[in-house]
């Protein structure tokens, strides 16, 4: 079929890692620049010959070929702190105009940089870049309303424990107090409780030392969003030379890159609960993605043939296709007599997850502080994930659990029965396309078709959708799927996620590096969608080769608790039949409106294809109907969920 | 599903209560229950409250003499007819099915469960056969787990409406 086999063509990878290539994929990136010149993108109606088309502007080519400056004493506060970004490896910026100094300070050492329509939005980009890289990313608004409006982002990346350095200008301290002219705001204190550690900075000469802060907090223990304001005093401060700076050396002098690694002793007692356990299970989390374990959880599971199941705000650590993977068979959880927790640091409350009362625990965590919170501990184990992962693959005896593997198979098997049961189901109802249908058509396009499974990095976000979704995509090897909302529930992210995704992608940055300039794909709700939709024009505008999927249902998930109340249902309703997919196109975006179940397929097909070809993205608007969360009307309904495995965000 | 028994053929032991007692107040030291507290009742029958799952207590209601269990106004809201009602009553009767993994399967050999629905509330009777009180009260902890675990799953309306899980 000539649409598969185009499908399958690579596209176009920088195999260069110069200055300059850096550069000209902060500005454009690769797999765009071609399309970007070409400025297909037409605004809705082809008649309109008078209308002038959507293009990227000509600065885009220029600054891509621009050469990165040299940047040497005499230096600015911005300069010398956006030194240590590059130095300590930051590898995205995501920002909107504002906080200047710091911004283009960055982009002149080449780290990429993305603008975006609103400073929430693009920082959530950051948290989702993190998610999927396992590196730093930094984040930048403008001192006062642009910075408050990153507040929800950087609290939703709190509770994903995203490494993001979230930059701000904070005006000038001389002017503290005085509301002369606009923006005033000691901002500090708006980022209390949803921050790892926070400064404003007001020496000039410690600019460089607090970089230091920040980066052993970012690069230490578990990581969450680290917060420093820059006023004018700081980001224009003059540096001759470096005896102008405070603890000006090098980042090998300021902090450690050595792991804290477990007792002895207390690897000996896990291994004595593991042997003696029947039905032992690992949960791999955040920190076995942040650590890079996943060889070393590999090695440990076959070892020992210990089942593993994935939770947190990403996943991949296990491939779903392994015999071991507890994650598409939830019923067999609370079979589970012993559970190693491995960088689990949004722990669930007892009940949160599956496993019974009679289930024992032992948790491995960085931080002693944290082990316990929650979740009662038979045996706690401080250090870093790999470090304890590699000790105790060491240490296990080989063993086999052949039973007990077999029960996983089965619930695995009577999980993707009803899976399959729920798709026929979907199939049945012909007057909007079932969300059962739109992730077992996305299940297959992306993993059963002419696409290796292992390679589209999936976006996994939306509200009533994603618990159908959840059901059917797969992960199958590390950072492959961003796990949405995760724990602080936010409705809304996604399209700001997508920019991150996507831009991660695009570089091959850190889990990303072997599927550099692939498209991706991305799910979200008509609901969450209205709050980032503007990002489509980010994707757009950087040519990032995205498939955003918008569950259209007319309503708000929360409707369906208020079907009843004739008074207040609208509070949960929008107009019916919107068209987002208009909406994308006027934005640049291709698009496609999808009102059959036939339809999902061969739109999905397309989009792919202009991702491919043109490094385009695009939008597949599903229209769906509210009713579909009456289970008594359209079974099954709402669905609910088992954490951990597939269906997991909370933790 | 075994019915209500009033009088067994079997006499219990005098430690039933001392096993019932230790298997709970293990569930306690192991930090399971947040909470947990035993009340003596009247003709020898104990109740026993823990914090687990909800935010509310729990209450097991044990009578040594006739080994019976009961987990009194488990779930609210749950009407004879409605949905939720018919499902566990289906669920709890296919515990006992041979494709449930053996150490998850209720032994009838052993115990016999029903439920009953007073005034909406759902309740589970456990009755240890034998002298099975140690496997029953186990059971009767797992049975509470495996009911949320279900009802998380299949009826999760149910679950933001009467024990405030999240909606998201």
């Amino acid at each position: 079929m000539a649409t598969k086999k185009r499908m399958s063509k690579r596209t176009k990878r920088d195999t260069v890692k110069s200055r300059r290539n850096f550069m000209r994929q902060a500005v454009l990136g690769s797999a765009g620049a071609t399309a970007a010149a070409l400025g297909t993108a037409r605004v809705a109606n082809a008649a309109e010959e008078d209308v002038k088309p959507i293009s990227v502007p000509s600065e885009f080519e220029k600054a891509k070929q621009a050469t990165l400056p040299t940047v040497e004493f005499p230096m600015s506060g911005a300069q010398v702190f956006a030194r240590a970004c590059k130095e300590e490896g930051v590898k995205g910026l995501f920002c909107c105009p504002g906080n200047y100094d710091v911004v283009h300070a960055i982009m002149d050492t080449g780290i990429p940089t993305y603008s975006g329509r609103h400073e929430g939005s693009l920082c959530h980009a950051a948290d989702a870049f993190c998610r999927a890289t396992g590196e730093v990313a930094a984040t930048s608004g403008t001192e006062g309303p642009g910075f408050t409006d990153m507040i929800g982002a950087i609290s939703a990346a709190n509770s994903a424990r995203s490494p993001i350095l979230v930059l701000a200008s904070n005006k000038t301290i001389f002017a503290e107090d005085t509301e002369q002219g606009i923006q005033d705001q000691y901002q500090q204190p708006l980022t209390e409780g949803i921050k790892k550690y926070g400064k404003r900075l007001i020496t000039p000469s410690r600019t460089w030392e607090y970089a230091g802060y920040a980066f052993r907090q970012l690069k230490g223990g578990v990581p969450k969003p680290v917060h420093i304001d820059f006023p004018a005093e700081i980001a224009r401060a003059r540096f001759d030379d470096a005896t102008e700076l405070e603890f000006f050396y090098d980042k090998t002098k300021y902090r450690t890159e050595t792991k804290p690694h477990p007792d002895p002793k207390a690897i000996d007692q896990a291994v004595q609960m593991l042997r003696s356990a029947e039905r032992p299970i690992i949960v791999s989390s955040n920190g076995v993605f942040y650590s890079k374990a996943w060889n070393a959880l590999r090695r440990l599971a076959e070892r020992a043939q210990i089942p593993v199941v994935e939770s947190g705000a990403m996943k991949g650590q296990f491939p779903a296709d392994h015999e071991l993977s507890v994650d598409a068979a939830p019923m067999a959880l609370m079979s589970a007599d012993v559970v190693l927790l491995v960088g689990q640091y949004c722990m669930p409350t007892l009940g949160e997850f599956a496993f019974g009362p009679d289930t024992r625990y032992i948790r491995i965590d960085p931080e002693a502080e944290d082990i316990g919170r929650n979740l009662p501990i038979d045996l706690g184990i401080v250090s870093d994930e790999r470090a304890a992962l590699e000790a105790l693959a060491d240490a296990m005896p080989r063993q086999r659990h052949e039973a007990w593997v077999r029960e996983i198979a089965q619930a695995r098997q009577a999980f993707e029965a009803e899976n399959e049961e729920y798709y026929q189901t979907g199939l049945t109802y012909t007057d909007a396309v079932h969300p059962a249908v739109i992730a077992k058509e996305l299940a297959d396009f992306v993993h059963n078709g002419e696409i290796p499974q292992d390679r589209t990095t999936i976006l996994q976000g939306g509200y009533g959708i994603a618990r159908y979704t959840r059901r059917y995509l797969r992960s199958f090897r590390p950072g492959q799927i961003v796990n949405g909302a995760y724990q602080y529930g936010a409705i809304g992210p996604d399209v700001g996620y997508t920019v991150g995704v996507a831009a991660a992608v695009r570089h091959g940055i850190g889990a990303q590096a072997d599927f550099q300039g692939h498209p991706i794909i991305a799910v979200t709700g008509d609901a969450g969608f209205g709050y980032t939709a503007m990002e489509l024009e980010t994707l757009s505008k950087y040519r990032l080769p995205a498939v955003l999927i918008v569950y259209n249902n007319n309503a708000w998930g929360t409707w369906s608790g208020q079907a009843n109340n004739t008074l207040g249902l609208p509070v949960h309703l929008f107009q019916e039949n919107l068209r987002y997919d208009k909406l994308g196109e006027a934005l640049g975006t291709h698009g496609e409106y999808v009102t059959k179940a036939a339809e999902m397929r061969p739109a999905l097909e397309r989009a792919y294809q202009v991702a491919l070809d043109e490094s385009r993205p695009s939008i597949i608007n599903v229209q769906a109907k509210k009713e579909f969360w009456q289970r008594d009307q359209y079974p099954p309904g709402f669905l609910g969920k088992v954490e951990p495995g597939v269906m997991s965000y909370y933790h | 599903m075994g019915g209500r028994h009033g009088a067994r053929s079997y006499t219990p032991r005098e430690d039933g209560l001392v096993v019932v007692r230790q298997r709970l107040q293990e569930y306690a030291d192991r930090g399971v229950f947040r909470g947990f507290t035993e009340e003596s009742l009247w003709r020898g029958r104990h109740r026993f409250k823990f914090l687990w799952l909800a935010n509310s207590a729990f209450r097991l209601h044990y009578s040594p003499k006739s080994g019976e269990f009961v987990l009194r106004d488990l779930l609210p809201n749950v009407p004879v007819h409605s949905d939720v009602g018919k499902d566990l009553r289906g669920f709890l009767k296919g515990l006992t099915s041979l494709d449930v993994p053996e150490h998850r399967r209720i032994d009838r050999r052993r115990i016999d469960i029903r439920s009953y629905v007073r005034r909406g509330d759902f309740s589970i009777v456990v009755t240890a056969k034998k002298n099975e009180h140690g496997y029953a009260v186990q059971r009767s902890v797992n049975l509470i787990h495996e009911v949320f675990v279900r009802l998380h799953t299949y009826f999760p309306e149910y679950m933001w409406e009467n024990f405030d899980a999240p909606q998201e």
